[in-house]
Parts: structure tokens; C-alpha cells; sequence
């Protein structure tokens, strides 16, 4: 297959529109490599005007040769210096230049694609099925691409595994993570390693590489693997065969899943499975220190799930929706959605599991010390209610920290509750004989220490830098002789490596992958590798000596597989169907648990100084710190900090009291005799002493952006994380440094302590929070209810239909004719298209897909951690994030905000140049080259969603090294110069897009309709909304009565975000609904909206 | 003059006496534009002006190249010392409309002896105030899109925005101000012509020549002038209503609350002559010391300022009184939370230097002592024109920091180039007032003489 080939037409591409399936041949046929003198003399085209044309008569070549006269006036100037020949000459050696610089295209000859590829059409974009893996995890994806170059990465709508509807009217939906999303930004990361290195750091060429690998066969059996998870079917034929060769395989993921096996292997008499949730059957959901929306492998799914039976119509009937109990110590996204969320420190999941055990399963009670306490017998005992009435309608799930005691609980907990076949069920997990993580890296560290490993391949993964502290990963590798780090960068591994070779990005290489539930998904490249590299299984299949491309590696696993489906039909659709793994019906086995710790018993008073647990928590910018160069995902604030670019210890408002621990201030954390500097992030609802310590910052060879030797960003929480307190660890202490250190973030960059009779030592007090008048509007900007309320009272409206301000909302409404508005300015009346958007409260996790979806689409710039502190965020959505309730057990809502497209739009109206102004479809627009940059609008606006470009954000991509990231921008969408205001658009070139489709499909037959005629519901569908997992955010159009938006919007739970100030906003919001168990509460949040 | 005509004729003894008087005048005003050295301390104060001025060059060119980003300015503070600056300066140009026009129309005749100064300080102030709208804008240089002009782009301005209506409202005000400061001033200017000439400076003659514009004294001349002053000054008045009012439109038409009231007009007028008045007694105060012009500028005509100082510093306290009423009146939760938060938010520190400036200061002015003490005078002054920037302050920075949305709330604090601009603007309004003092007639002569006793000698009946 040529270079040129790879390059434009990867495999069964999809058209932006349709996804028919383009069963075109292979183009490579139709191109003519010969030189142009010599071809035939047939018209390209293949048609032909006439007999002479046919006959190839010289004056009849020039579409061939592109003259613009017949070849014998050129002749006329023979010259070599003429000013014709000059130009010739010039345009040849710039041309050439430029080919001599593009690294990609030395292997081969380009030619221009004489036929335009059946599938392509310039300006339009294809779409192609790939996948992406995280932490062994496959996910499917849809990428987009633009010319040849990849430009976005979302979820992919088809993929069995969390795709399909779930606002009814939607069967094609899919959500992606923001990692997913982001990854795409180190595609054309100019930080990524481009050449291989030896000898810890000298250039070296993959001939070297070549070399090297083929002196290690001789003896594979004394080279050991160290790779990172991977659940790729070839990479585990590719190790089968080179474990049969006598290679040692390890495998390690600082953030692993292994205590979940280990527990069904208790529970289950070692058997290694996985147990997999059915949330949309569940009336009863509990999860014990895990977050489901954010850091479960299947969150994707599981956020799709929920919210299917979250919603009031949605799987569980007319009325009902599920109720969350969330047990745990670090406040995450799935405490912020939960009904009943207990903070508790983590080493208490396990006489917390045992308790449930003890009520439901009769198992061994927990001393009486645990149960004593107040609040803990209050939630155990409404808890154990539920979960006896719900039997087959409940789970319960716990997370990665918890110790595999705590899983094989939870799996005799869910027995008693006759979850599996119901609401859980189990499947074999693949690998189930591997050395858990922890302890094959303990091994393999053990073994380098000792000098008995020769020749070390580690493929991906950083161990220098994350594995546990104890094992001194860095100082043994220096005992390997020969140590080779295939790596997308050169990070801290690949410096002490001896070699160093560069790995292709996932877009760039084949390879599959298989999600949570087993589904194989296949991963095809969109583009040659910019910078050279391998994938993973090109390395292993070089070190077999057998060197395939990864094309025919990942074809002959597939074949190996034995399915069904055809190579073409699962490139295409990117995953082969029906290869999720069955469910098996194990059977239990009794088992003993360990005894509990003195601080495990009871006293979650306990806050003192080294009695404390340090909580070791994934970071939401850099996963494990493998992200740790992607600014799209440093400035994409967390969930629930909201802080930026900066990792932290999170430590409870009421402990950080106790400790004298302050907001912004440097503390020490230490463990044993391991310590570590970090700010401190008072955050309320955090376990009492509990310190959640997020990992992945303070990278030293991260790249520009993530940390190098000289410049890290955020603080490395690794140092402390020994094989021992590998999850979490007890008896630390914290103390403060007296340093202080502001962390970027978005939503308290005001100090904090300087409100109306706040009490300094406690933050997010409640005298604080009365102090900002904060109580009095939330309930106006949130509005939120329970589900008993919605379902007793029938009249219950999220806005009230009487009163002041709804009489203006519906003014001019068309269902209340003769009430005119109460505007200065006359009303628009709206002929065609009226865009709108409802975002659901009670289903937004706060997960961020839609903030990273939204920087990718709209070339949304970042602005760096000291202008966040300045307040200069750029993000076109955000999520805004409120506590309600006590320090000690708040609620959280997260509500997204983007431009309101207010139909009375304030800033319009104070724009002295016209450069905002509304269209006829109900979009406020923005016409960046009109705009002066007087901010006004922004003022005026009174969601402040406006973002004005107070420098150029785009600066450093014209710097030579960084041209390469100009590549990712999306063409659609104009990059924005300094000195102009931007904001949400609903993704209004999507709109255009899908506007010019129906026209030309119009035009050449299709259904009939004009320009400003219906589209099928669902035909524009915006970033934010594409990529959100719990469709919370539904797009269209509101002339179109039965779409989606429209019955949203007329929903009883509709509301406009400060309809006082008559804007009339095109969004609505609807209520959040909770469904608090009436038996607890005392502990269920304040109901509030209108009833 | 023959003295022995003159001690004859009782009419003429007075006539002479009157003469000797206006000549004293002439001279007195002369003698600043005359002397061949300028004083110490204006060279001092010239310094100063001058680095303060070249330090505000340096911080609109790093501004221009760079972008707003140099200043505090954040995507919920947009607007802060760059208006706050524009309003301020706007309103300190108002006394000298004031005192030129609506004093004139109501023949206050004290005003001769400040009107031409506080017209110059009009126009610097609104030169200064002018600079920020402009500058503030995030591409300066398309700025002219905000002038209505025929163009090939088919655009036209939005004018249903109230910065359109600054725009007319301000350049109006400035071109009225120039064309009355100037034209009051062509007699005068005449009369240093006639000087220069007389003592043989050509190249000075031939300058104020040009800009007298051939005045040569004459009746009907002074008939036409006199018209003309008339006009101007029923011209300049309303505007001394209108351009604050317009101002205060930026603010009041916005939906902001605290910004969204409809006693704004009004009230910044009150503001901006409060200011202005402060501002001509800053200025004033140490001229008159130091060009030895206290038996023209009387203590009289201090302490008459001094009592609109305190009837318009009470109105502004009544406005502030009024704001906070109708806030609680209103039952509006974010327009009552936004003026709790200007009294006690983090901004406590602006709400309570303005209250005191403007509300408590003032009532020094109750007791003529202090009215008569030009150096307390001065002090106060200095606080109120403090007060008020930091009224100004107080309206835009505290409102937009925590406007509906809690999420969004935000601080703002100045950058070096925010200081270094408004210290630049106050180097160049001062360059050009002592520039003025030194060259320019600083009093109107002839005004000044038309309402000296002497002038009415004959009138004694």
C-alpha cells in the first residue's frame, strides 16, 4: 500500500452524513506512477470531446500537463532565463523544500490524487470507527477527519458497548470520556519523542532499533516484558507466543482493578471474574468508595445506565427512578449525584461491607464501636430496608481502593440481594491468571534490584515515575543492562532507559482493543505517523522477528478469533459484534476476613495527626499523570474542586480546622517516613480524617506543557505511595508548611474569607454561605425537587405559572395570544428554525465531556494556570458547581452553563458595533472581525458566559516547533484573534453543515423541504451534546413540535435560568430530581423549587 | 495719563483710578505668561507631570502591542479602572462647564475669576477621559467603527447602545468646550499680542496674533463676541446635564444590578460636579499661591465653590442613601445582596473611602472657618475627587465581580499598567494645565475687568 494511500484513505471510511457503508476498491489502482511524458494519451477524465481528443493530439494534452498554451508557445521561450523558466524553477525548488522537510512522505514518492477517493470530498469531513485504550480498557470512538488529518475524537454511536438512546428519540448516541477526547491533542504534541534515543539519550534510528531487537532474540528466555494492561486480542497472541519463547511477562497500571478480581476470587473459590452492573434495572443503586460516572472502567456505560433509569419516564416506568446511596471518603462525581451520600473514610468500607454482610448475608458483624455511631446507624439501617425490600432491583458496587476482602463482601452482599441475573452479572475476565499488578511489579522490581534481569522491554507505561515509592524502580533499572522504553514521549522511564523508542499515537497505528464487557473494537489509524514510532504490538512482533505491520498483525489475530463478521465490516464499524464476553452463574464459597484495625473499628472522630488515611485518588487532568502533557485537560477544571492545572490534598473543611490546615497553603503529608509538599484543597464533605492526595502532577519529563526537569506542574504524590499503602494508607500525618500557594481555580478565585461575619478557620461555613446571599439564590438558579413531590403533585412546575416573572417569561408566547411583551425593543417574530437546548440537572454527572468536547470543536484556546488565577478562562460551557447544606454533609449540583441564546439577548442590545447580533434562527451570533473589543456585552450578560481574548491565545502556535498543533485545529471554525469577544455558538457551523446537507439533498431528490424546512430531529446535534454520556444536554429545534427539545422544553421541569431579566434564553434547564429515601430524612438534602 | 487732568475731575480721578485698576489686572495675569523664567516650582511640577505623562505613554504602548491582558481586566471584572478612569475625568470636566455656562447664565459674576481655568480643565479632563474608551477597546484601532460613516462594508453603528450615544454625547461636549475655552479666550489673547508686540517678541506676537484672530477691540466686535459667549454658553448648559446623564446610561440601561437604576442620571451629574469643583480647587488653590492671583481669585469665590461642594457632595450622599433604600424597597434579592456586598463584600474597603470622601468630608464646609482656610480647602478637595474615583470604582468593579451567578463571582485587582495609565492621564492633564498657565492666558482678563467695581463706576447713582 503506498504512503499516499495511508495517508488519505484509511480503510472503509464513513461519510460525514449517511454512514452507508462505501464498499469503494482500493484508489492505489487508479494512480499512474508513471512519469507524465509517457502515459498514454487518454483523457484523465476518461470522457473525450472528440475522435482527436481520443487520437491524444498535442493541443488535447493540456488538462494532462497542465499548460496553459499548447505546448508549442512555450517553446517559444527556450531561454533558460526567462522569466517563465524563473518561476518554474522556483516554484520547483519551493516546492521540493517543503517535500525535503516532511519527514512522513520520505518513503515513498507523492503523487497527486488524480481521482478524487470515491468517499472524499474536499471541505467535508469523513468519519472513521477506531478505538482507544486507557489503563487496559478499550473504548470505541468515531474520529473526525478533515483532508487527511484527524480533528476530533468522540464516541462511537453503533458500538454495543455504552452507545443507544437515552432521551427517548435518540437510538444513535454515544458519550466519550474527556481522556478519550483530549488524547487526540498529543497526536500532534510536538513534545512527543520523535526519533529513537540509546544510551539514555542519544539519537539513535529505528536501523539501531532493528539491530538491537534482532541481538535479543537469540536469548528472549532472559528478557523480561514490562508492559502496561492491555486488553488487546493480537498484543495477547503476540505475548502468548513470546511467553511461550521463554520471555517473562509483567504487567502493571498504577491505577489497576486487580482488588476487584482478587475479591471474586475469595468470593467465588479463584475464580477471577468481573462483575458488570445493570443500572438500568437497578431501583437500588450503592456504590462503596467508587466513583461509576468518572473512574470505573465501564463509567461510560454505567453513566448511560443511570441515567436511563434516573430518568422519571426512562427503563424503570412512568414515575420511578433509582436511588443512589454513595458511600465514600473522597467527594466524587457519583457522591454529587447520590440521594444519600455517607462520607466515610476508606479503610471503613470494609466493617461498612461488613455491616450490609452482617444484616443481609449473616455474615460476621463489625464491632459495635463502627456501628455506634450516629450517623452510620442511621444509614446502615434505612440502607439494609431498602436493599431487603428491593431484592433483584438492587446492586451494590465497590471501587479500586477497597480491598478485596471488601469486593468478596460486596459479591455475598449482591447474592443476598439476588442481584446477579437481575441487576449484576458476572463474566470470566480474560487474563485471570496474571499476577495482580502490585505484585508483578514487585516482583519484577525485586528481581532488577537483585541483578537477575538482563534485558528489560517495557512497553508504554512510566514505572520511574509511578510505581510504589518503596520499590525504587529507578534505581533498579539502572542494574538492567539493556533497558528499552517504547514510550510516546521520552519521559521519566525512557531517560533511564537505555533505549528509547518512539511509539506511534493510537491514531496512527492499528490495533484493537476490547471494551469492559469483552466487545473486540478495532482500532484503525487516520493518518502515517507524524513522528516515525511503533505501536506496541509492531515491537512485540519485531522482537518475535517477525515483522509485520500492524495491519496484518491485528487482520491475523482477527482471523485467529474465528468470528464471523468480515475484516472490512469490523474496520468499518469499528468493533465486531456480539464478542462481548458471556455471562457465567459462579457459585460462592465461604471465607474468612481479616481482623479490623483499631482506627477501622470505629472512632471516625479520629482526625489527629498520624492517625490520619491518605487516600491515593485519580486525577481528573492526567489520569495516572500519563495526560500529564495535554493543556486541554490541566485547564479543564476538576469535577468537584474546580481547580486547574494543579493537583492537591484534599482535605476535609472540619479536618483542615482540626489541623490548622488552610485552603491554599502548602502542607506536608507524611507517611511512614515518606513526606510529600502539596497544597491543600479544603473541600467540604470529605471523610473526616481522610486525605484524598490526587496522583499525577509534578512530572519531570512530561514535556513543555506537563513538567520537565526545571518546571513541573502540580506536585508529585507518588513519592508517598509505597506497595503498602498502595490504595490507601493509615497513620499519616499533615502539617502545615506555612507556605502559601494559590491553586487556579475557576470558581473561588475571590478570597474566600473575607465575606460578612465569616468565621476564618472554617471555609464553606454555612454563617458564610448565608453571608453571600448565597442560599436565598440558589434555590432561583437550581431548582430542584423530589421525586415523591413530582409524583404527588401533579400541578408541581420547576417555574411557576403565575407570578411576576413568568407573566414576562411567557409573554409573546404564542400559546398565550394577545399578552404582549414587555420589551423595549419589538419582539422578533421566528418563520423557520428556532434552535434550542434543555440541559437535564438531574442526569449531568459533572463529568467534563462537554466542556473538552467543546475545546475541540470550537478551537477553543488555553490560557495557562496564572491567567485561570486571573480569571481569563476561556471555556465556551462550564459547569458551575454549588454546596448546599452542612461542612460535614453537603449536597453538590452541577449546573453546565454556555451562552443562553437568549431571544431578548442583553448583550445584542449594547453592542455599539453591531458585532453581536441575532439571526433569524434565534442564534445570537458573534462576528469576530466586527468586533471593537469593548467587553460591554459581557457586562450585560448576565450568565457570563462571554469570554473575551484579553491576549493573543494563539501566539506560540506560530512558532516553527508548534505548527504541527496548527493541524488539529478544526476548519470550520474561525481561531480568534486577540482583543475580540467569543462565547458558545451552539456549534452553529454544525448547524450550517447539516443545513447545506438537507439543501443538497433536496436538490438532488431527497425529501422535500427548503433551506429553512424541518430536519429530521436529531440532524444537528452540538458538541457538548454529542459527547455528553448521559445525553443531558438535547439539542434541535423548537418549531418542530415533536422533537426532542420541544417536549423538554415543555416539561414541567423546564426552567430558564433567571427569568426576571426577560432574556428569554433558549436553553432551559430542568429540574433536578431527587429521590431521597423518606425513612433518612434527616440526612437527604433540603428539597427545594417551587412547590 | 496726565495725573493733573485726572485729580481735577472727580470722573476722571475715577476713571483713572479704574484704569490703573484694569491695567493692574492685565499686568497681574500677564506677568505668568511674560515672566522670562518660569517659576521653580512649575519646572518641578512640569517634571513631574512630564515622567508621570511618559510612564502612561510606555503603558498604552505595551497595552497596544499586547493586548487588555496586561491590565487587571477579567471575563467578570471587564470593565474596571479603564471606565472607572473615563467617568472620573468626564466628571471633573463638568465644573468648568458648569462655572463658564450655567454660572454665566445666571450672572454669577464670581465665576470670572476661575471660568477660564476650569474650562481648560474641561477640555484636559475630557482629553484624559477620552484616551480610555478609546484604549480600552480590545482592537483600538478599529475603533473609528463606532462613527457613523458611509462604507463599503455596509456597516453602520448599533445605536440602541448606549456607548454610541457616549460617543456623540462626549465628542459634542469636547467640541462645545474647545470652541467656548477658545473663543473666550480671543480677546485676551489679543491683549498678549499687543504686549508681545509691544515689547518687540515678534515670534510671540506673531503666535498670539494668529490665534487672536485679528481682534482688534471694537465695539461692534465686542457686540458680536458677547452674542456669541451667549450662545455658547446656552449651548454648553444643557450639556453639562446631558453628558453625564449619557454616561450614567452605560451603567443604568445595563441589566446589572447595581449598575441597572434609574437615579443614576441625576446622581452622576451631582458626582460630576462635585468632582469637577474639587478638582478646579486642587488646581487652583496652589496657582493662586503660587502666581500670587489671590486679590482675583478671592477667598469669596473659594468659599462660593466650597458651598456647591457641600450642596452637591449631600446630593450624592442622598443618591447613596437612595440606592440602598430602593435596593431593600425593591424586594429584589441580587439587587439587595449587591449593595450589601459593596458595604461589606471585599470591597468594603472602595465603599467606605467613597462614603467618607463624599458624604462625610463635605460637612467641613458647614463652618466658614474651613471655607476660608485655602489649605483644608485643599485637603478636602483632594479626598473628594479620592471619594470620587472611588464612587466610580465602587459602581463598576463591586457590581461586576458578583453580579447573578455565584459561579462566576470574582476579585479584581490592578496591574501596573492599570496605575500606570491613570498616573499617565493625570501627567498629561497636568502637562497641559501648567503648559497653559504658562502660556495662555489663565484669567479672563477682560471678563474680570467687566465685573469689577470699577467697571460700573459710572452706574453709582
Amino acid at each position: 500500500m503506498s504512503q499516499e494511500e495511508e495517508l488519505h484513505a484509511p480503510d472503509h471510511g464513513r461519510e460525514d452524513h449517511g454512514h452507508e457503508d462505501h464498499d469503494h476498491e482500493d484508489h492505489a489502482e487508479h494512480h499512474d506512477d508513471a512519469p507524465l511524458a509517457d502515459l498514454p494519451p487518454t483523457p484523465v477524465h476518461g470522457y473525450w470531446k472528440s475522435l482527436r481528443e481520443l487520437e491524444g493530439a498535442a493541443e488535447f494534452q493540456v488538462g494532462r500537463t497542465g499548460h496553459e498554451f499548447p505546448p508549442e508557445a512555450d517553446q517559444a521561450s527556450k531561454d533558460p532565463l526567462s522569466r517563465r523558466n524563473f518561476f518554474q524553477l522556483m516554484g520547483a525548488s519551493m516546492a521540493l523544500a517543503g517535500v525535503g522537510a516532511c519527514r512522513r512522505y520520505e518513503k515513498e514518492e507523492i503523487v497527486p490524487l488524480a481521482r478524487r477517493p470515491e468517499d472524499q470530498t474536499p471541505g467535508i469531513t469523513q468519519q472513521y470507527a477506531t478505538a482507544f485504550e486507557l489503563g487496559g480498557v478499550g473504548h470505541g470512538l468515531l474520529a473526525t477527519a478533515f483532508e487527511g488529518r484527524p480533528i476530533k475524537l468522540d464516541g462511537n454511536p453503533e458500538h454495543p458497548f455504552a452507545s443507544g438512546g437515552i432521551v427517548p428519540g435518540t437510538a444513535r448516541h454515544a458519550g466519550a470520556s474527556t481522556f478519550a477526547q483530549a488524547s487526540i491533542l498529543h497526536l500532534y504534541d510536538p513534545d512527543r519523542s520523535q526519533s529513537p534515543t540509546s544510551n539514555h539519550g542519544t539519537g539513535s534510528s529505528m536501523e539501531a532499533v532493528r539491530a538491537a531487537f534482532s541481538d535479543l532474540r537469540a536469548e528472549l528466555a532472559k528478557v523480561h516484558v514490562l508492559s502496561e494492561a492491555t486488553s488487546s486480542p493480537t498484543a495477547r497472541a503476540l505475548r502468548t507466543e513470546l511467553i511461550g519463547k521463554g520471555v517473562t511477562w509483567h504487567e502493571y497500571e498504577p491505577l489497576s482493578w486487580d482488588n476487584e478480581r482478587a475479591g471474586t476470587r475469595i468470593a467465588f473459590g479463584d475464580r477471577s471474574l468481573r462483575p458488570l452492573a445493570k443500572l438500568d434495572r437497578a431501583e437500588t443503586i450503592v456504590t462503596l468508595d467508587c466513583d461509576i460516572f468518572i473512574d470505573h472502567p465501564a463509567a461510560l456505560l454505567y453513566s448511560r445506565d443511570f441515567a436511563r433509569s434516573r430518568r422519571q419516564s426512562g427503563s424503570l416506568g412512568i414515575g420511578k427512578m433509582n436511588r443512589l446511596w454513595t458511600i465514600e471518603s473522597v467527594f466524587t462525581s457519583t457522591g454529587a449525584m447520590a440521594d444519600h451520600r455517607l462520607a466515610l473514610r476508606a479503610e471503613q468500607g470494609l466493617p461498612f461491607a461488613m455491616a450490609l454482610d452482617a444484616a443481609l448475608a449473616g455474615g460476621v458483624s463489625p464491632p459495635a464501636e463502627f456501628l455506634k455511631e450516629s450517623k452510620v446507624e442511621k444509614y446502615l439501617k434505612v440502607l439494609v430496608d431498602e436493599l431487603k425490600q428491593n431484592k433483584g432491583k438492587a446492586v451494590v458496587i465497590a471501587g479500586r481502593r477497597q480491598p478485596a476482602e471488601v469486593h468478596a463482601l460486596v459479591a455475598r452482599i449482591n447474592d443476598s440481594i439476588g442481584a446477579p441475573g437481575n441487576t449484576l452479572e458476572y463474566v470470566e475476565d480474560p487474563d485471570g491468571d496474571r499476577p495482580a499488578h502490585l505484585r508483578s511489579i514487585t516482583d519484577l522490581a525485586k528481581q532488577m534490584a537483585a541483578g537477575q534481569v538482563g534485558t528489560l522491554i517495557m512497553i508504554g507505561g512510566n514505572p520511574v515515575y509511578d510505581a510504589p515509592a518503596d520499590l525504587a524502580f529507578g534505581a533498579a533499572l539502572k542494574n538492567v543492562k539493556t533497558s528499552i522504553h517504547l514510550h510516546e514521549y521520552r519521559n521519566e522511564t525512557s531517560q533511564l532507559a537505555t533505549w528509547h523508542v518512539p511509539r506511534a499515537h493510537f491514531l496512527e497505528a492499528w490495533g484493537d482493543v476490547r471494551t469492559w464487557d469483552g466487545t473486540i473494537t478495532v482500532a484503525q489509524p487516520l493518518i502515517a505517523p507524524l513522528y516515525g514510532g511503533l505501536s506496541a504490538i509492531e515491537l512485540c512482533s519485531l522482537l518475535l522477528g517477525d515483522e509485520q505491520n500492524g495491519q496484518e498483525l491485528v487482520q491475523t489475530a482477527h482471523k485467529a478469533l474465528g468470528h464471523d463478521a468480515p475484516w472490512k465490516q469490523a474496520v468499518h464499524d469499528g468493533f465486531v459484534a456480539n464478542t462481548r464476553w458471556s455471562a457465567v452463574q459462579p457459585s460462592l464459597v465461604s471465607f474468612q476476613l481479616p481482623a479490623l484495625s483499631a482506627s477501622q473499628q470505629g472512632g471516625s472522630l479520629r482526625a489527629a495527626n498520624g492517625e490520619l488515611e491518605v487516600v491515593f485518588h485519580p486525577s481528573s487532568f492526567t489520569y495516572d499523570g500519563r495526560f500529564a502533557n495535554n493543556a486541554w485537560l490541566w485547564e479543564t477544571p476538576d469535577f468537584m474542586t474546580k481547580v486547574t492545572w494543579d493537583n492537591y490534598a484534599l482535605v476535609g473543611a472540619n479536618t483542615a480546622a482540626a489541623l490548622g490546615l488552610e485552603n491554599d497553603t502548602i502542607i506536608k503529608v507524611k507517611i511512614g517516613d515518606r513526606e510529600v509538599e502539596l497544597p491543600c484543597y479544603t473541600i467540604p464533605g470529605q471523610a473526616k480524617g481522610s486525605i484524598g492526595l490526587v496522583l499525577g502532577g509534578g512530572r519531570t519529563a512530561a514535556g513543555r506543557v506537563g513538567g520537565t526537569a526545571t518546571r513541573s506542574v502540580g506536585w508529585d504524590t507518588y513519592k508517598v505511595r509505597t506497595t503498602t499503602g498502595w490504595d490507601f494508607a493509615t497513620k499519616a500525618t499533615a502539617t502545615p508548611t506555612g507556605k502559601s500557594y494559590t491553586l487556579a481555580n475557576i470558581q473561588e478565585h475571590w478570597d474566600i474569607r473575607t465575606g460578612i461575619g465569616s468565621r476564618p478557620e472554617i471555609v464553606h461555613d454555612e454563617v458564610h454561605v448565608n453571608a453571600e446571599g448565597l442560599d436565598e439564590r440558589l434555590p432561583e438558579l437550581i431548582r430542584e425537587t423530589t421525586n415523591k413531590t413530582l409524583n404527588d403533585n401533579r400541578s408541581w412546575r420547576a417555574e411557576e405559572a403565575e407570578g411576576f416573572f413568568n407573566d414576562l417569561a411567557n409573554a409573546g408566547n404564542k400559546d398565550r395570544p394577545g399578552e404582549g411583551g414587555y420589551s423595549l425593543f419589538k419582539e422578533k417574530d421566528y418563520q423557520g428554525h428556532r434552535w434550542a437546548m434543555a440541559i437535564d440537572l438531574s442526569t449531568c454527572t459533572g463529568c467534563n465531556a462537554c466542556m473538552v468536547a467543546c475545546q475541540a470543536e470550537n478551537n477553543v484556546p488555553v490560557v495557562g494556570r496564572k491567567e485561570v488565577i486571573n480569571n481569563r478562562e476561556m471555556s465556551w460551557i462550564r459547569i458551575d458547581r454549588y454546596f448546599k447544606g452542612s461542612v460535614e454533609d453537603p449536597t453538590v449540583v452541577h449546573q453546565p452553563v454556555g451562552c443562553q441564546h437568549c431571544e431578548q439577548a442583553p448583550c445584542e442590545q449594547v453592542c455599539p458595533v453591531g458585532a453581536t447580533t441575532h439571526s433569524d434562527e434565534g442564534l445570537n451570533d458573534m462576528a469576530y472581525n466586527r468586533c471593537i473589543g469593548t467587553r460591554y456585552c459581557a457586562n450585560n450578560c448576565p450568565y457570563k458566559v462571554r469570554r473575551f481574548n484579553f491576549l493573543d491565545w494563539n501566539k506560540e502556535w506560530r512558532e516553527a516547533r508548534n505548527k504541527v498543533r496548527r493541524l488539529l485545529f478544526n476548519p470550520d471554525v474561525t481561531v480568534r484573534m486577540r482583543g475580540v469577544m467569543e462565547k458558545c455558538t451552539f456549534c452553529v457551523q454544525r448547524i450550517q453543515n447539516a443545513k447545506i446537507r438537507t439543501k443538497a439533498a433536496v436538490r438532488s431528490g431527497g425529501e422535500p423541504g427548503t433551506i429553512n424546512g424541518p430536519m429530521p430531529d436529531g440532524t444537528v446535534e452540538t458538541a457538548c451534546q454529542q459527547a455528553c454520556p448521559t445525553e443531558a444536554i438535547v439539542f434541535g429545534d423548537l418549531s418542530d413540535k415533536d422533537s426532542r427539545v420541544a417536549r423538554l422544553h415543555d416539561d414541567r421541569r423546564s426552567y430558564a435560568l433567571l427569568p426576571e431579566t426577560y432574556t428569554k434564553p433558549r436553553n432551559r434547564f430542568l429540574a433536578r430530581i431527587r429521590n431521597p429515601n423518606p425513612n433518612l430524612v434527616a440526612l437527604a438534602p433540603q428539597q427545594g423549587g417551587h412547590e | 495719563m496726565s495725573s493733573a487732568d485726572a485729580t481735577m475731575d472727580p470722573h476722571h480721578v475715577e476713571a483713572g483710578k479704574a484704569r490703573e485698576a484694569f491695567r493692574a489686572v492685565t499686568r497681574d495675569v500677564a506677568w505668568v505668561a511674560e515672566a522670562p523664567r518660569p517659576h521653580k516650582a512649575w519646572l518641578a511640577a512640569l517634571a513631574v507631570s512630564l515622567i508621570l505623562f511618559a510612564g502612561g505613554v510606555y503603558s498604552i504602548y505595551v497595552l497596544v502591542t499586547t493586548g487588555i491582558g496586561v491590565w487587571g481586566n477579567s471575563n467578570t471584572v471587564c470593565w474596571a479602572w479603564d471606565i472607572t478612569n473615563f467617568v472620573w475625568w468626564i466628571g471633573i470636566g463638568h465644573a468648568g462647564t458648569l462655572i463658564s455656562a450655567v454660572l454665566y447664565l445666571t450672572r454669577q459674576t464670581w465665576r470670572v475669576s476661575i471660568n477660564r481655568s476650569a474650562e481648560a480643565m474641561t477640555i484636559f479632563a475630557v482629553m484624559c477621559a477620552g484616551l480610555f474608551p478609546l484604549l480600552h477597546t480590545g482592537r483600538p484601532w478599529f475603533a473609528w467603527w463606532m462613527i457613523p460613516h458611509p462604507n463599503d462594508m455596509q456597516m453602520w453603528p448599533q445605536f440602541r447602545s448606549p456607548l454610541m450615544w457616549d460617543v456623540f454625547a462626549v465628542s459634542t461636549y469636547m467640541t462645545t468646550s474647545i470652541l467656548f475655552w477658545y473663543m473666550g479666550m480671543v480677546p485676551d489673547l489679543a491683549t498678549f499680542r499687543d504686549r508681545c508686540a509691544a515689547k518687540g517678541d515678534a515670534i510671540r506676537a506673531i503666535i498670539y496674533g494668529s490665534l487672536s484672530l485679528g481682534w482688534r477691540g471694537s465695539a461692534r466686535q465686542w457686540h458680536r463676541y458677547e452674542r456669541a459667549y451667549l450662545i455658547l454658553a446656552g449651548l454648553a448648559t444643557p450639556l453639562v446635564f446631558s453628558v453625564h446623564s449619557v454616561v450614567s446610561f452605560d451603567f443604568a440601561t445595563a441589566q446589572l444590578p447595581g449598575w441597572h437604576t434609574t437615579i443614576f442620571p441625576p446622581y452622576f451629574v451631582a458626582g460630576a460636579i462635585f468632582s469637577g469643583f474639587a478638582m478646579v480647587f486642587t488646581l487652583l488653590i496652589p496657582a493662586r499661591h503660587l502666581f500670587n492671583l489671590k486679590h482675583i481669585i478671592k477667598d469669596e469665590h473659594v468659599e462660593a465653590a466650597c458651598k456647591i461642594m457641600l450642596a452637591t457632595g449631600m446630593m450624592v450622599g442622598l443618591a447613596y442613601a437612595s440606592e440602598f433604600f430602593i435596593a431593600w424597597y425593591s424586594g429584589n434579592l441580587f439587587e439587595r445582596f449587591t449593595f450589601i456586598n459593596r458595604a461589606f463584600g471585599p470591597f468594603w474597603w472602595a465603599y467606605f473611602l467613597m462614603v467618607s470622601c463624599n458624604v462625610l468630608v463635605p460637612q467641613a464646609f458647614w463652618f466658614k472657618k474651613v471655607r476660608r482656610t485655602p489649605i483644608v480647602i485643599f485637603v478636602l478637595c483632594i479626598l473628594i475627587n479620592v471619594g470620587m474615583w472611588c464612587e466610580r470604582f465602587v459602581i463598576i468593579a463591586t457590581s461586576l465581580a458578583r453580579a447573578f451567578l455565584p459561579a462566576q463571582w470574582s476579585y479584581y485587582s490592578p496591574t501596573r499598567y492599570d496605575i500606570g495609565l491613570f498616573a499617565g492621564t493625570i501627567g498629561l492633564f497636568f502637562t497641559l494645565f501648567l503648559l497653559f498657565f504658562r502660556f495662555a492666558p489663565v484669567i479672563a482678563i477682560s471678563e474680570v475687568k467687566g465685573a469689577m467695581p470699577e467697571a460700573h463706576a459710572g452706574k453709582k447713582h
